[in-house]
């Protein structure tokens, strides 16, 4: 029931970066430093029973559980103020959708929060700078199975977010600890267990409005029977209250980025990047373990570095698990992770400023024997700090990392940088000598380029927070390929006078979307993958004799385009 | 060894400073743990803010690696009475090793491991 609009969280502040570099801008309005709940009523639905006072009551259980989880993790009973009345009831917005419920879908969050956010405008309310809870009449009941109808899903940072989330006349904290059947998720299940699933949901979406990624229980929490409610642990919320095991906690991770965010500390919105870097970087790996240290340096003062680490063969990232460090006054740091398998990692380094904003860099390595690549992600900090200079557009840094040394992979990718930097140089296809037998189509003038999602680009990818613009899927690097977000389209007109097209395809790391990539020529389909979800580099030749005009299509897979990132890979035109 | 006492009787705390035996990291063969049927309980609660790794050592001596524990977070093992734990706790100024902890009574032994420029433990019915 979670969806992927988590990433929204990214591209908001991927938005504030570019106001941030816009210009100086008037100083805002102090931002209200609450929660807000909207009460969002398809036409065809009627309000739920009682839904004021139960709407209270969740939104007061998921205060005191944030606020416990605070607690337990040593920063004191901090959390979140919601909006009231000045009676003390809970203000709900209420919002008349536009169209039947059959008309929102699980991937009508923008719709839904499109017509949230115009009735809430009327009444003087921007959502784009608030944290908001839209409770959905879209759950519906048919046979006693509970079906989930609109989206249930989470996303935001710095202040302003987003949670989708459904209500129902039995969501009631006070049905936490009952065990008498009626419920129903994926099965029939108790009031109880339906609360846990869909209380502990609201919870959950709501830290993802708060800016909060998934994160796993950790070894000793496992160990415990505690599962983290931004990994699993929205499933098991409550369920202490039947005996049914322990509860669902806050995440060391999860604390230690809510104790600077704006709504925990009373303050004001916070926008773009923190203003530090990680430097230093060391990695010590021993039986199953990985050591992280290093120091955080920059104008902004850190209060901790956040680190996930998420195995990468698995799609999605709830398994990724949460490690934590304080900030030493000079700037020192020291993460551990333990229980590393034998496959490749995904490992987030996340400085949290003490202003409330954050800065990521990401790096993969692989384990093996139970010990990491710790050379491997040596040459991933030479390669991020390569990108680093990369967009500063700072070509002395790139020579000067050229001449360092470093594997031939980082090698690759440093000139890569300086060639993205130094020459984007196209030809026509028309403009080829006869002798010239094969062809990348990156370096070909395109008749069309257009992508789902920003600007085309040659040879790399739109850049994203701290993700890298570097064509790779499943851990591979491509010097030459078109970023291609679904819906996105690449024509070319081949004039008959090319044999063959070959091509590598995917999914861009970093991303959990879905596609469907498509060859035409001159409107006839010569290509179709199926559904690609993973970040696996497939490889395809295609036919295209006599063929005059080829286009390279990918779609969004029918589930809407939020994490779409395909990319083509190394095309190539033989004749 | 500076010691600060945080109650009196069962709750104790110390301090190794950074230049002392504890800055580094667990040796891997320490005092073996004694055979014992004496059943108990340790749990380690990480109140410092950096990760640490806790290990129990075997009838041989060897050094053997349980959860590592995120700061805030409580790691639960049965045990034995005499059974040697350790705890290794990752700081930017390095590893420190802290031990052997272990319940002479069979009572349960809480370890509440803090940090402040050198590793130390208020604890309830352990000994170290």
């Amino acid at each position: 029931m979670l969806g992927k609009v988590v990433r929204l969280g990214v591209i908001a502040a991927v938005l504030g970066c570019v106001l941030l570099i816009d210009g100086p801008r008037p100083a805002a309005a102090a931002d209200n430093r609450y929660v807000r709940v909207a009460y969002f009523v398809p036409t065809d639905r009627q309000v739920l029973p009682d839904h004021e006072a139960r709407l209270l009551r969740i939104m007061e259980e998921i205060q005191r559980f944030y606020g416990d989880g605070m607690k337990a993790n040593g920063y004191g009973r901090m959390a979140f103020d919601i909006e009231r009345k000045p009676n003390g009831g809970l203000r709900i917005y209420q919002v008349q959708g536009r169209e039947a419920a059959v008309n929102y879908g699980r991937n009508s969050s923008a719709k839904v929060r499109e017509e949230v956010k115009q009735s809430l405008a009327a009444q003087g309310v921007d959502i784009d700078r608030e944290t908001i809870v839209i409770f959905q009449v879209l759950l519906d009941w048919r046979g006693g199975k509970a079906i989930e109808v609109g989206p249930y899903v989470g996303g935001g940072g710095g202040g302003r977010g987003t949670a989708w989330v459904y209500d129902d006349a039995h969501l009631d904290p006070r049905l936490l600890s009952s065990s008498e059947p009626g419920g129903y998720y994926n099965g029939p299940v108790s009031w109880g267990e339906f609360n846990s699933h869909y209380l502990g949901g609201c919870a959950h979406e709501l830290g993802h409005a708060f800016g909060l990624p998934h994160d796993a229980e950790t070894a000793s929490q496992r160990a415990n029977g505690e599962l983290s409610l931004m990994g699993g642990g929205n499933h098991t919320y409550g369920r202490q209250l039947r005996q049914e095991g322990r509860g669902a906690v806050l995440s060391p991770a999860s604390a230690m980025a809510l104790a600077r965010h704006p709504l925990f500390r009373q303050a004001d919105n916070v926008e773009g990047p923190a203003n530090a870097e990680l430097s230093n970087l060391r990695f010590v790996s021993q039986r199953g373990r990985l050591r992280v240290s290093g120091q955080v340096v920059g104008p902004t003062r850190a209060i901790g570095v956040i680190a996930y680490n998420d195995n990468a063969a698995i799609p999605d990232d709830y398994d990724a698990i949460g490690a934590v460090s304080a900030v030493s006054a000079d700037g020192g740091f020291s993460l551990a992770f333990d229980g590393l398998a034998d496959t490749s990692y995904e490992l987030t380094l996340k400085i949290a400023g003490e202003d409330g904003r954050f800065r990521a860099q990401r790096m993969r390595y692989s384990v093996r024997d139970g010990l990491a690549d710790v050379a491997g992600l040596d040459q991933a900090q030479i390669v991020a700090d390569a990108d680093a200079a990369f967009q500063a557009r700072d070509r002395d840094r790139l020579e000067q990392l050229a001449n360092g040394g470093g594997s031939t992979l980082a090698a690759a990718k440093i000139t890569h940088f300086r060639r993205l930097l130094n020459d984007q140089a196209v030809v026509a296809l028309a403009d080829l000598p006869a002798s010239q037998r094969d062809i990348q189509l990156s370096r070909v003038k395109l008749d069309v380029a257009r992508t789902g999602y920003g600007p085309a680009l040659r040879d790399q990818v739109r850049r994203e927070g701290n993700l890298s613009v570097l064509l790779e899927v499943g851990g591979q690097f491509f010097p030459s390929g078109f970023y291609a977000h679904a819906p996105a389209l690449h024509e070319v007109a081949t004039d008959g006078a090319w044999r063959k097209l070959k091509t590598g395809y995917g999914l861009q790391d970093g991303h959990n979307g879905s596609a469907t990539f498509v060859v035409l020529g001159d409107g006839r389909e010569l290509f179709r993958s199926g559904v690609i979800k993973d970040h696996v580099v497939r490889q395809v030749e295609v036919d295209v004799s006599g063929v005059r005009t080829v286009q390279l299509v990918t779609d969004n897979a029918g589930d809407g385009a939020s994490g779409d990132w395909a990319v083509w890979l190394a095309p190539q035109l033989m004749r | 060894m500076p010691v600060k006492v945080i109650s009196a009787a069962v709750t104790a705390a110390f301090f190794l400073s950074a230049a002392m035996v504890g800055a580094q990291a667990c040796e891997p063969t320490q005092l073996p743990s004694p055979h014992n049927r004496n059943q108990s309980k340790i749990d380690f609660i990480n109140g410092s803010r950096y990760a640490f790794q806790v290990f129990w050592s075997d009838f041989e001596g060897n050094l053997s690696p349980f959860a590592v524990v995120q700061p805030g977070e409580r790691a639960n093992y049965k045990t034995y009475a005499g059974h040697r734990w350790y705890v290794e706790m990752y700081t930017p100024d390095g590893e420190e090793c802290f031990g052997p902890i272990w319940t002479d009574s069979g009572d349960h032994c809480v370890a509440r491991m803090l940090y402040d420029g050198g590793i130390g433990i208020d604890s309830s019915a352990c000994s170290f």
